[in-house]
């Protein structure tokens, strides 16, 4: 396990640098972020100074070993649209995408897995029919859209739920961890948990979609093999109740393909949550990058799809490990194979 | 994922035969869905202009966010435009974006992948890591930090789509030539290289319309005014609770869309590939 754990973790390492590369030449790319700050009225001279300022006069390989410089010392720069450094605009944005995909991939696992466990029970019977024509229109269905029929629909017009950023404007809630009902709870403050959950649930809601179709055929798929195996066949000959027999035996041995699935995908719930959170506008990540983008903010592009891409990479490194751990043929089927 | 519900139930012979024939029933159903709805959009996209009756850019102020009549069939959105004329026009730009989009994954993912399973060392190395780091993203922000270096414009989205699909092909493609240089075959090539391609370029083509919606929708794509699915969402989102229609009806046509090329390109999976049974 060690040797595997110390493999994937090398094998990290140039990935994230090639990640910093292509996000430095993306952003230099992307035309004269000065003239998107000063505007085109600005003189020649203000224009020349400010570009000396931020160091784009300077040939890129020049520009390059800085930028690498700075990241090493974890200095993202300053973001010219809200006025401060990047790294501070992250640590507030990113909780909020944090508690928002966090909630989403649990709806999509809960309601993923409920639907699968119903369609595999009573295979081919209209519960399977209907949850796989679900499954198939979620995973169709475009989640900006569905956004904003949610926003439109059932918060602003229903009045259903509250609309527009995380809490309301009459909740005071000091933040201790960034995750707003998380520090409701800390701070024992059930009103403020309310309304911190409130805002939450119809954007996480909306993200679930997408996760919560996919998870419904994988555990679909793996439990029906489960059920087909002979250890089911034992235990159903054990006189066990059916119940017990999918859910201690069939369900437990096809959790493993299951919660790969989950984890494999938290990159479509952070790429869904781009466009949720700019529907919604949920002050996370999703959004600062979107909004950074339009106004040409290079410096905070840079830091948002650095840590985009960190979480990511991240995220699917654990979710390899969690799998090596919880399945031998994995980590041996590596290291046997290299 | 249908790969190990079909491979199991080793009991129970005669029924399970029964079942297969049903199950292989209904999939050729879905797909058989899948193809009629795509040649629903086929036919809307080339018939546009006879079946809409209205130059879906013309603007008739006075007859703003009316709703659906014989001349209007689904009535006219904020500055009097044809929604109708409107959606029609969308197919062929999805069709189109979907098809460019694809087109210049393959184009560049298929050489690339080749050449790396052909060549294999370094080179193979090479191309690898490139396409660890693409993949180091969620591809629609990859895609957005693309057309953000471009420019906004319909052509760079349709460039950012494509090379956002790159590692995919490029996978597929080294995994093939790896397979089919170990066993010597050439007649494998056509199971083992092709058909998973088509497959692959079928579910991407989906897929394909879905980001480009996405990107269109956030504003890197055509420019206003634009009667392309995502744009016209975008600039009806404030008249839901005025004429919902016109919010609702462009979601349809994409999700109709994505779900065309979802239904083949899991039939074709079935028909295609033998590891999938």
């Amino acid at each position: 396990m060690g040797r595997y754990l110390l493999r994937r973790l090398v094998l990290f390492v140039p990935v994230w640098l090639g990640v910093a590369t292509l996000v430095f030449l993306l952003v230099r790319m992307s035309g004269d972020p000065v003239l998107a700050m000063v505007g085109d009225k600005a003189s020649p001279e203000r224009v020349a100074e400010l570009r000396e300022k931020l160091g784009l006069d300077r040939p890129l390989p020049a520009q390059y070993a800085s930028f690498l410089g700075e990241l090493a010392t974890g200095d993202l720069g300053e973001s010219y649209r809200t006025q401060r450094p990047v790294l501070e605009d992250l640590r507030d944005y990113f909780p909020a995408t944090l508690e928002l995909t966090l909630l989403a991939m649990l709806f999509a696992t809960a309601g993923g897995m409920a639907l699968g466990i119903a369609a595999a029970v009573r295979r081919n019977g209209w519960v399977d029919s209907a949850s796989m024509v679900t499954a198939l229109v979620g995973v169709s269905v475009p989640v900006f859209w569905l956004a904003l029929l949610a926003l439109k629909g059932l918060g602003e017009s229903a009045g259903l739920f509250p609309v527009g950023g995380r809490l309301s404007a009459t909740t005071d809630l000091r933040p201790l961890t960034g995750l707003f009902t998380l520090d409701a709870l800390l701070r024992g403050d059930p009103a403020a948990f309310a309304d911190a959950f409130g805002h939450l649930v119809l954007p996480a809601c909306v993200l679930a979609t997408v996760p919560a179709a996919i998870v419904t055929r994988m555990t679909r798929a793996a439990l029906i093999e489960s059920l087909g195996k002979d250890y089911v066949r034992t235990a159903r000959a054990k006189g066990l109740r059916e119940r017990t027999v999918v859910v201690r035996h069939a369900l437990r041995n096809s959790l493993i393909p299951i919660l790969t699935v989950v984890g494999m995908h938290f990159g479509l719930l952070l790429g869904g949550a781009v466009l949720t959170e700019t529907v919604f506008g949920w002050p996370g990540l999703g959004k600062y990058t979107v909004d950074s983008v339009l106004r040409r903010d290079f410096r905070s592009v840079q830091g948002a799809l650095l840590l985009m891409a960190t979480t990511f990479v991240v995220v699917n490194l654990l979710v390899d490990l969690l799998y090596g751990f919880l399945d031998p043929r994995v980590r041996e089927g590596y290291e046997e194979g290299r | 994922m249908s790969g190990p519900a079909a491979a199991a139930a080793p009991a129970h012979a005669p029924s399970r035969i029964r079942d297969r024939r049903l199950r292989a029933l209904l999939r050729n159903r879905a797909a058989l869905a899948g193809a009629l709805l795509l040649l629903l959009l086929v036919v809307a996209a080339l018939g546009a202009d006879l079946l809409a009756g209205h130059d879906p850019l013309a603007q008739a102020l006075d007859r703003r966010l009316e709703g659906p009549s014989a001349e209007y069939p689904l009535g006219t959105d904020d500055l009097g435009r044809d929604v109708l004329a409107r959606l029609l026009h969308g197919a062929r730009y999805s069709l189109l974006i979907g098809g460019i989009s694809v087109g210049i994954a393959v184009a560049v993912g298929v050489p690339l992948g080749a050449v790396a399973g052909y060549a294999g060392g370094r080179v193979d190395a090479l191309v690898m890591r490139v396409t660890d780091v693409m993949l180091a993203f969620p591809s629609i922000v990859l895609a957005i930090a693309i057309v953000a270096a471009l420019g906004a414009s319909l052509p760079n989205l349709m460039i950012a789509v494509g090379v956002v699909a790159v590692p995919g092909y490029a996978r597929q493609v080294r995994a093939s030539v790896l397979l089919v240089k170990a066993e010597d075959y050439v007649r494998t090539v056509m199971p083992n290289c092709i058909a998973p391609l088509i497959v692959l370029a079928t579910l991407d083509y989906g897929a394909a319309i879905l980001e480009a919606a996405a990107l269109s929708f956030l504003g890197l794509g055509p420019e206003v005014g634009t009667p392309e699915w995502g744009k016209m969402l975008a600039e009806a989102q404030n008249l839901f609770s005025l004429a919902p229609r016109v919010v609702i009806a462009p979601g349809l046509c994409i999700s109709a869309a994505v779900l065309a090329f979802n239904l083949m390109g899991d039939g074709l999976r079935d028909a295609l590939d033998p590891r999938a049974r």
